[in-house]
């Protein structure tokens, strides 16, 4: 028999359904940490991320019967099982406090018009604007920053947690990102000069 | 390589994907020579360098222990393979399934079996109030309710076959005051008055009779105590105020009826022969 930790994910889900108490372990840390920073990048609290984790491997443990291998990787259903329970605990609970516009401008993570611009700032002021930018962008583009960019997940696995089409992640993805620069830059007058760039695009 | 055509591949260059070579070098030839692109790129690229060491960072991040310890609990607590149903009403979410879309069927379901059950309600409802008011319709719509002074005259006129019947008639109180549908009430009280019914001795096989019908001052139960059946014509009006339709044409027909007369002498019940 395969040691559990060489087993992939599906035989170890059968091993747990045949009540293999090892099998839930070695799943469970072996997937715990992305859905909990998943939900964590998702909302941004530390305790709804622990809560919407041990229901999601609560749904796992009574009705695994539901993960079915052809529509995807069993990692894919544990985030797309943590996604749904995330979005319904947010809606039940309205605990979306979008940021304000003006303080994501007000401590902007880089300015485009430098080089390098993360020279500007402190590391840490960077990266904690990063983060609240990322918090208050829109769900369906934060989703997909969160997947792709911070959990690093392919496009089709994205694409089977959101249950959408992989073309979807990709413009959403594209759509998402353009924002995040956009709020990560301040609010400057060369918006004038963006535009007068754009028209001077050269179109070969 | 145009503007456009970078834009589009912009991300998947700064995220260092996969993509075709050649695709690839020309767009970074591009991005050396528009000046626009060239600032987008690294915009993109210092974007895609900030997520990562915001993804590093967090990559420590991990549950407490006690999740896992409560889990096993859980775990324990069943026996392998059993699915049991949650007891906090939980409803299984599966992956990829859209936002919760399963328990918003179950309400969808439950909403659309409720309003169908009201148009049903509905529904019938309509349907008996119509019922009702096409029995009674004809007297309504014929325009000439007859009126007390009009069916005594009429009585009078017609030369009742007997006293007894003729005092039947004459004696009702105010029996056009009876609305269309309480004659309606009062005919289907009749057909459902098996002792009524059960008097209809005298017609011949021939005829065709309705039931009888219970005079307002009367007492259908009372038939009990003996009478006689008589019978008698009238004119066809006198049927509506027993809730009986008319044909409008032939309103000053006349039309035989059996009168069930009590052993008081009081007329209890009629119904019309054809």
């Amino acid at each position: 028999m395969i040691p559990h930790t060489d087993a992939n994910d599906t035989e170890l889900l059968q091993r747990m359904l045949a009540g293999d108490e090892e099998a839930l372990t070695t799943l469970y840390r072996r997937r715990q940490g992305g859905i909990y920073r998943f939900v964590m990048q998702m909302c941004g609290s530390r305790v709804l991320a622990e809560d919407v984790t041990q229901e999601v491997f609560i749904v796992l443990i009574r009705d695994a019967q539901t993960f079915d291998p052809a529509r995807g990787s069993l990692n894919s259903f544990l985030v797309g099982v943590a996604r749904n329970l995330l979005l319904q605990r947010l809606r039940r609970e309205r605990f979306y406090a979008p940021l304000e516009e003006d303080e994501a401008e007000q401590t902007p993570i880089y300015n485009s018009a430098n080089v390098e611009p993360l020279e500007d700032l402190s590391r840490t002021e960077a990266i904690a604007s990063l983060r609240a930018a990322v918090s208050a962008l829109p769900t369906r583009y934060r989703e997909v920053v969160v997947l792709c960019d911070l959990q690093e997940i392919s496009y089709v696995e994205a694409a089977e947690v959101l249950g959408c089409a992989v073309g979807t992640v990709r413009s959403r993805l594209h759509r998402g990102r353009a924002l995040l620069i956009e709020k990560l830059r301040p609010a400057r007058k060369e918006q004038a000069t963006s535009a007068a760039a754009k028209s001077t695009r050269c179109f070969a | 390589m145009n503007c456009q055509s970078f834009e589009i591949i912009v991300n998947d260059l700064a995220r260092d994907q996969i993509m075709d070579a050649t695709v690839r070098e020309q767009a970074l030839l591009h991005s050396t020579s528009c000046e626009t692109c060239a600032v987008r790129f690294r915009d993109e690229q210092t974007l895609t360098h900030g997520l990562r060491e915001l993804a590093v960072l967090m990559q420590a991040e991990t549950t407490p222990e006690s999740i896992e310890a409560s889990l096993v609990a859980e775990f324990r607590s069943r026996r392998p393979g059993q699915r049991a149903s949650s007891p906090n009403g939980f409803l299984p979410i599966a992956a990829g399934g859209g936002e919760s879309r399963g328990s918003y069927w179950v309400y969808a379901g439950v909403a659309a079996a409720l309003v169908v059950g009201v148009v049903i309600a509905l529904g019938v409802t309509a349907v008996r109030f119509r019922n009702a008011t096409a029995v009674s319709e004809p007297v309504e719509s014929s325009g000439k309710t007859p009126s007390p002074d009009n069916v005594a005259n009429h009585t009078d006129s017609a030369a009742p076959v007997t006293a007894t019947v003729r005092g039947s008639v004459e004696n009702q109180e105010n029996p056009v005051e009876h609305t269309p549908r309480r004659n309606a009430k009062r005919l289907r009280v009749a057909k459902n008055t098996v002792t009524v019914q059960s008097l209809n001795i005298m017609a011949p096989d021939l005829e065709v009779t309705t039931d009888f019908i219970p005079i307002a001052f009367g007492n259908a139960s009372n038939v009990q105590e003996g009478g006689q059946v008589v019978r008698l014509e009238l004119p066809r009006y006198a049927m509506a105020r027993f809730g009986v339709p008319v044909n409008e044409e032939r309103y000053d027909e006349r039309v035989k009826a059996d009168v069930w007369v009590g052993a008081d002498g009081f007329a209890r019940a009629i119904r019309f022969v054809q």
